[in-house]
């Protein structure tokens, strides 16, 4: 059974956003998304300063020679991205949750998790797939 | 358990020049409905992954010595719009993918694309190893006698330097026995989108013998057999897509398959 943290908000595609103390939300994959893709071999984001939208793809990931879009649970601006998974993203099927989070956005409004999923939706989301 | 989409389009649009076949198979991707089609080439080509570096050598004559059953000769081929304005005029063309893995010899090979909604009765998973193994072991079995999946272990990230796709090893290649030796006789790419996938598929047509003309007769038996329809449910050979659909092809190589800023990176 894949772990579902309890402190953040989930997307039906399998992306998690959490909120910082200072405003700012950090988003990546679920620990399932990240399993079912398999060994990864690149990974593009989006840079400091561009605009992501509410189920808007914001990026890509490759595995197992498959292309799967990357989409965001939250709408605002990028104010930074994890470099370090450019050149290895084993944190990302190692830590999904932390060291494998992808960026750090900036909410264009308050109102973003009342569209997310709460950990116990997403986990039965899991359950009944 | 019959599967039975309630319609499926079988596109046969002619030969394409590279970039509007790869426009092509991102607009179906982004299409509602089930889509099998059968992808021609106006010209020999290279399809390149969608991650892959541009090969430093593209420009000589090595690509047409990666793939292991080419024979066609490549000879007065003419530089297309893909193609960066420094290269040698008598280049192979090359176009940039949507979907992942290594680089194809397109010319003589039979292309084929597939796509539809996934997760769905006929993709439950949405794991790409699976969807691939399962539309390869479909492949393999209207191909010819002898030629099975890989199997085995994904060997993804050790496979992401070698250029040429037919010298990569994944578990949902189609290979056979040749003189004792395992050898790659096609193999898969696949995108995926919200709800969607698209799966791209190289068949050699060497040991797997199978003649241009048997094509169509062969994408409808591919229908029969994976989707389990013919006849009456099916919509049959549509050779025109929409004016939509054809729109959004032009614009898609216009602004992206056609440029240097998509092919080179």
């Amino acid at each position: 059974m894949s772990e579902v943290p309890a402190d953040r908000f989930y997307l039906s595609s399998h992306e998690w956003a959490q909120e910082g103390d200072d405003g700012v939300v950090t988003i990546g994959i679920t620990e399932f998304a990240a399993s079912e893709l398999g060994e990864l071999v690149y990974i593009e984001l989006p840079g400091e300063g561009e605009d992501v939208h509410f189920e808007q793809q914001f990026g890509e990931i490759e595995s197992v020679k498959a292309v799967s879009a990357l989409n965001s649970p939250i709408s605002g601006q990028v104010i930074e991205s994890n470099a370090s998974l450019l050149d290895s993203q084993e944190p990302i099927t190692d830590s999904p949750f932390e060291e494998g989070w992808m960026l750090k956005i900036k909410p264009a409004d308050d109102s973003w998790k009342d569209q997310l999923m709460n950990p116990a939706d997403y986990e039965s989301q899991l359950n009944n797939s | 358990m019959i599967l039975k989409p309630a319609k499926i389009h079988l596109l046969d649009p002619g030969p394409l020049d590279p970039a509007s076949n790869m426009a092509l198979d991102e607009v179906l991707l982004e299409s509602e409905g089930w889509w099998l089609r059968l992808t021609r080439w106006d010209r020999p080509c290279v399809t390149l992954g969608r991650f892959q570096s541009w090969p430093q050598n593209s420009s000589d004559e090595s690509f047409p010595q990666i793939h292991p059953f080419s024979s066609q000769s490549l000879s007065g081929t003419q530089p297309s719009p893909t193609s960066s304005p420094g290269d040698k005029a008598d280049s192979l063309p090359a176009v940039r993918r949507v979907t992942g893995g290594g680089s194809i010899l397109h010319g003589e090979d039979l292309t084929i694309a597939i796509a539809g909604p996934c997760p769905s009765p006929h993709f439950p998973d949405r794991s790409p190893g699976k969807v691939a193994t399962q539309i390869s072991k479909v492949l393999g079995s209207l191909l010819s006698p002898g030629i099975h999946t890989r199997g085995g272990e994904d060997r993804e990230k050790e496979m992401v330097d070698v250029v040429d796709c037919f010298q990569r090893r994944s578990p949902s290649d189609l290979v056979l026995e040749v003189d004792g030796e395992t050898v790659k006789a096609g193999g898969l790419a696949l995108a995926f989108r919200p709800g969607r996938v698209l799966i791209e598929g190289s068949l050699h047509r060497g040991p797997a013998s199978r003649p241009v003309e048997e094509d169509q007769s062969w994408m409808e038996l591919l229908m029969q057999k994976w989707l389990g329809i013919e006849g009456e449910t099916a919509e049959k050979w549509q050779t025109d897509l929409t004016e939509e659909q054809a729109e959004r092809v032009s614009e898609a190589v216009e602004n992206r398959f056609g440029t240097v800023e998509w092919n080179r990176r």
